[in-house]
């Protein structure tokens, strides 16, 4: 009985294997106690607050368990960590929460595959481990769409934070500085990714559909994911027609993404399947409207928030929100193979009641994805706020209790 | 897999002179056919491992010779991608 005042991922938390021997809690008390009768348990460093009856403290197992019996206390949350965000995106897709159950996509190799990227920017400090062109401009990123999608993936500011804040990045220039590029460029540059053992790739390129999956482009997609790597690719922009998704977006074996808003409507410019052979894509929808990221120096892609950040819109936006996703889950479980991976966030994404073709599976979710809850029925749309990382984490707390 | 499109022929037999890249799928040895490739002219741009191809350029004619050649699989325009950005007008929102 006394266990249910012991907050889920708290209790999780205590069981896990390798668990620490103290835990930074908050222990919320009756509010007609007075400060001097709460029950302490012989805990160190209690840090009490006066705007709701609670205090902070580190405890170990056994003192947590002992509070808990206490009829004076209500509820024991764990302390956790709070980031500042990317936007809104980031929270509505609940990767906070996974933050908060430890992984920011640590160590994670991951590949964007684009136009470079700015590397001087300070989001991106000490985690580019290579940076590689294959277009003759050099890599420096002189259109701006791949810093902004790294930052998508991988940014760690202050301000704005992205999907796997600690991942490591290998920034492939494939794509010209007007944006574009021709196949080959991209199977090279793909080729070079999977050479380096990154084990995710973003694509947030593509032509135009419709396509059947055996163009070399996607059949080099494919191969790279039987190579181990995760592939994250944009379902296009020529939506909302039918059968509007352009390779490599109809490679078979490749996570297919398409954009919706962060109210999670569907974005009208979004790709819809299916491919010309007759199967289902997009796979999943991510926010991918007026997501606010890292702005390449020199730049004018998008609206610019102000030196640092830019706003822009697409599938483009869309697909690095799964890369990071996917550095996250295999920061959590690194045995997944591509395919697992793949399964794992569709199955858990949150139907919209969209066509199959529009929607995929629905709009993934990083913490469900890591839970590993599948989620059958839509959800209410939450109102986006700038504390939505602090909500989240709020969330949890009562979620949890 | 067809060995090209027909719609891709097609526009090579319309301008046989004209300068095309082409992502040629090739059976057995890039090596091999490499060298066959010089000697038709082509000029090889990058060979890829993970799917056994190459990337060329070469004229449309040249193009066409290559579909009666035994190592090739298949021959598609090396297309150009893009960034996937909406286009000018496209907005977000529910449709």
């Amino acid at each position: 009985m006394s266990d249910i005042k012991i907050n889920a991922a708290l209790a999780e938390a205590m069981a896990a294997p390798g668990a620490p021997s103290e835990h930074r809690v908050i222990v919320k008390y009756r509010k007609e106690l007075s400060t001097s009768h709460r029950p302490l348990a012989g805990i160190v460093r209690p840090q009490h607050f006066t705007l709701i009856p609670a205090a902070a403290m580190l405890a170990s197992p056994e003192q947590i368990h002992a509070l808990a019996t206490d009829p004076g206390v209500e509820t024991i949350w764990p302390d956790l960590i709070v980031h500042t965000c990317l936007d809104v995106s980031v929270p509505h897709i609940q990767a906070p929460q996974v933050w908060a159950a430890g992984y920011t996509g640590r160590n994670v190799p991951v590949a964007i595959v684009d136009t470079g990227i700015d590397a001087s920017h300070p989001d991106f400090a000490g985690r580019i481990v290579a940076m590689q062109d294959f277009t003759g401009e050099g890599a420096r990123d002189n259109h701006g769409h791949g810093t902004h999608v790294a930052g998508i993936t991988a940014g760690a500011g202050n301000q704005y934070k992205g999907v796997a804040p600690e991942a490591q990045i290998y920034a492939v220039k494939v794509l010209h500085g007007d944006g574009s590029g021709y196949m080959s460029e991209v199977m090279a540059g793909l080729e070079w990714a999977v050479q380096q053992n990154v084990k995710v790739i973003n694509l947030s390129l593509g032509g135009v559909g419709p396509c059947d999956g055996t163009d070399a482009l996607s059949a080099t997609c494919d191969a790279a994911v039987d190579q181990g790597v995760m592939l994250c690719v944009a379902a296009g922009n020529y939506g909302p027609s039918v059968s509007s998704v352009g390779p490599p977006g109809c490679a078979r074996k490749v996570l297919t993404v398409g954009a919706c808003s962060n109210a999670d409507a569907i974005a009208s410019f979004s790709a819809r399947g299916p491919t010309s052979d007759g199967r289902v894509k997009p796979d999943v929808l991510l926010p991918g409207v007026n997501i606010a990221s890292c702005r390449a120096q020199g730049t004018t892609m998008g609206t610019p928030v102000d030196t640092l950040y830019t706003r822009a819109s697409g599938t483009s936006m869309a697909t690095p929100h799964a890369a990071g996703m996917a550095a996250l889950l295999l920061e959590a479980f690194p045995t997944l193979t591509p395919a697992q991976l793949k399964e794992r966030i569709m199955v858990t994404a949150i139907t919209l009641g969209l066509d199959a073709n529009a929607q995929g599976r629905g709009r993934a979710d990083a913490f469900r994805a890591y839970d590993g809850t599948p989620s059958p029925t839509p959800t209410p749309t939450p109102t986006p706020t700038p504390t939505g990382c602090l909500l989240s984490v709020l969330h949890l707390f009562s979620a949890g209790r | 897999m067809k060995k090209i499109e027909s719609a891709f022929q097609n526009k090579l037999q319309a301008q046989p002179q004209r300068t095309v890249r082409l992502i040629v799928r090739v059976k057995g040895e890039l090596s091999a056919a490499t060298a066959r490739l010089a000697e038709l002219q082509a000029t090889v741009l990058r060979s890829f491992q993970l799917i056994n191809a190459v990337a060329i350029s070469c004229s449309a004619e040249t193009a066409l010779a290559l579909l009666d050649e035994p190592w090739v699989q298949a021959i598609e325009e090396d297309r150009q991608v893009s960034v996937q950005k909406p286009k000018k007008g496209k907005k977000g929102g529910q449709k």
